[in-house]
C-alpha cells in the first residue's frame, strides 16, 4: 500500500497533467505591423522598434551568453507552456518562443514546480498565494522593474501598482545597481556552479537576458554572486534569478543558442512551465 | 501473539539492514543530483537507526508483535516519505501529499504504543 501511494505520490509530482486555466495565446498575427526593415544575424536583431545585440562571454570558465535588448516593455512578454496555466504542464522554451514568434526567449520561473507563489503573467493573476520570504521580480507596464518580498505586498496590491508580470523564483541578484546577495548565498541547497538564468534592466528601454552554460567540461556554470557579480560590471541595475540548472535555455533568431544539460545525460533542452521573451 | 527475544534481535537486524539501504540510496542519489542536496534525503536513515533500532531496546520479550508491526510500518512510512521530501527538495518542487507519509506515520506509531502499553500492564 505505501509503495503504490508512493508511485502515485511520485507520479502526482512529476507526470500527471492538470490544466487549471487555458490561456488565450497573445496575438501575434499582428507582426505585420510596421516594423520596417528587419536585419538579422546569429547576434543581432534589428527593425523600427527592437534592437537586441547577442554576447557570448568567457568568464569563470563559463560561457555567459546575454542579450542587450533595446525596445519598449510592451514587446517584454511571458508565455505559459501549452498555452495553458497548470501542474505538470510543460514545453520545451524553443516550442514556446516558435508558436508565438519569439525573437529572443529565455526559460521562466518554472511556476508549475511550486504550489505557492505569485503568477502573473501579462496583466492577469493565475496564482496570489503568497510564499513566506519569497523574492519575486515584478515587471511594470510603465517599463520599470522591482525586486519584492511576498510577505511585503499582496499581489492585487501588485497588480493595483501597474505589476504586468511577476516572475516567482529568486533570489534578486541587483538592486539599484548593488548585488544584494552574498558570496555564500545560493537557491535553496545548490552547490555554487550551475547553469544559470537572469534577466534584468540596465536603463530606460534597455534589458538583459542572461544564461550561462554549466555542468559541462567546456562550461563550468556559475554561483550567483559571480553571476551578479559579472553583471554589475556590464553595468546592470536590476537583475533577478530565473529557473537554472537543466532549465536553462536561450533562444534568438530561431535557435537555441545555449548548452542546456537537461539531466546531465548530454546536451538536450529541458520542458519547463513558460517563459519570458521579446516579439510581437 | 507476542515476540520472542529471537523476534526482537531480528527485528533489530532488519533495521540496520533498512538504514544501510537508505544510506546507500541516498549516496547514489545524491550524486546525480549535480551538486543540489537534501538534509531529508541524507539523515533519512536516522530515523528507523533511532526509532526503530534504537526503540526496539525498550522492547521486552513478550511484548505484542501485533502492536510491534503497527510500530514499524511508522517508522518505514516516515522514512520513505522523508527520501521522497529529499527526491521533491532535489527536484525544486513541493506536494501537499508529503502530509500523508507525516500524519499516517504519527498515527501508526501511536496506535503501536497504544497496543504495546496495553499489552503490557495486561
Amino acid at each position: 500500500m505505501l509503495f503504490i501511494f508512493s508511485v502515485y505520490a511520485l507520479l502526482d509530482t512529476f507526470l500527471i497533467t492538470r490544466v487549471y486555466q487555458e490561456v488565450d495565446s497573445i496575438d501575434n498575427n499582428n507582426i505585420s505591423l510596421n516594423v520596417g526593415d528587419v536585419k538579422s544575424s546569429d547576434t543581432y536583431y534589428e527593425d523600427d522598434n527592437i534592437k537586441i545585440n547577442l554576447t557570448a562571454y568567457r568568464e569563470y570558465n563559463t560561457t555567459i551568453y546575454v542579450a542587450d535588448v533595446y525596445g519598449n516593455i510592451e514587446y517584454l512578454k511571458t508565455e505559459f507552456a501549452k498555452n495553458s496555466y497548470g501542474k505538470n504542464v510543460t514545453e520545451k522554451t524553443s516550442s514556446m518562443a516558435s508558436r508565438v514568434n519569439a525573437i529572443l526567449a529565455v526559460n521562466g520561473d518554472y511556476y508549475g514546480a511550486r504550489n505557492k507563489g505569485y503568477v502573473l503573467r501579462n496583466g492577469v493573476i493565475y496564482r496570489d498565494s503568497a510564499q513566506i520570504n519569497q523574492e519575486d521580480l515584478v515587471i511594470y507596464s510603465d517599463g520599470s522593474m522591482e525586486i519584492i518580498n511576498e510577505s511585503d505586498i499582496t499581489l492585487e496590491e501588485l497588480k493595483n501598482k501597474g505589476a504586468y508580470n511577476v516572475l516567482s523564483f529568486g533570489p534578486g541578484l541587483i538592486m539599484n545597481g548593488e548585488i544584494i546577495i552574498s558570496e555564500t548565498d545560493e537557491v535553496d541547497r545548490s552547490m555554487a556552479s550551475n547553469p544559470r538564468t537572469a534577466i534584468g534592466k540596465i536603463d530606460d528601454n534597455h534589458y538583459v537576458f542572461v544564461v550561462s552554460d554549466g555542468r559541462t567540461d567546456e562550461s563550468a556554470g556559475l554561483s550567483l554572486y559571480e553571476l551578479a557579480n559579472f553583471m554589475k560590471e556590464l553595468g546592470c541595475d536590476i537583475l533577478y534569478n530565473l529557473d537554472g540548472g537543466g532549465s536553462s535555455t536561450m533562444y534568438f533568431n530561431e535557435e537555441v543558442v545555449n548548452n542546456p544539460t537537461t539531466s546531465g545525460r548530454g546536451i538536450s533542452e529541458r520542458s519547463v512551465s513558460d517563459i519570458v521573451y521579446i516579439g510581437y | 501473539v507476542i515476540l520472542s527475544i529471537l523476534d526482537i534481535k531480528k527485528i533489530r537486524k532488519n533495521y540496520l539492514i533498512y538504514g544501510i539501504v537508505l544510506v546507500l540510496f541516498a549516496l547514489i542519489y545524491e550524486s546525480f543530483s549535480h551538486g543540489v542536496y537534501s538534509n531529508y534525503m541524507i539523515f533519512a536513515f536516522l530515523i528507523p537507526l533511532i526509532y526503530g533500532f534504537g526503540g526496539s531496546f525498550l522492547l521486552r520479550d513478550g511484548a505484542s508483535k501485533f502492536g510491534n508491526m503497527f510500530y514499524n510500518f511508522g517508522i518505514i512510512t516516515i522514512s520513505v516519505g522523508s527520501v521522497f521530501k529529499g527526491i521533491l527538495d532535489i527536484y525544486g518542487t513541493t506536494n501537499d501529499l508529503l502530509y500523508v507519509y507525516v500524519i499516517v506515520g504519527i498515527l501508526f506509531i501511536i496506535i503501536g504504543t497504544i497496543i504495546y502499553l496495553y499489552e503490557r500492564k495486561k
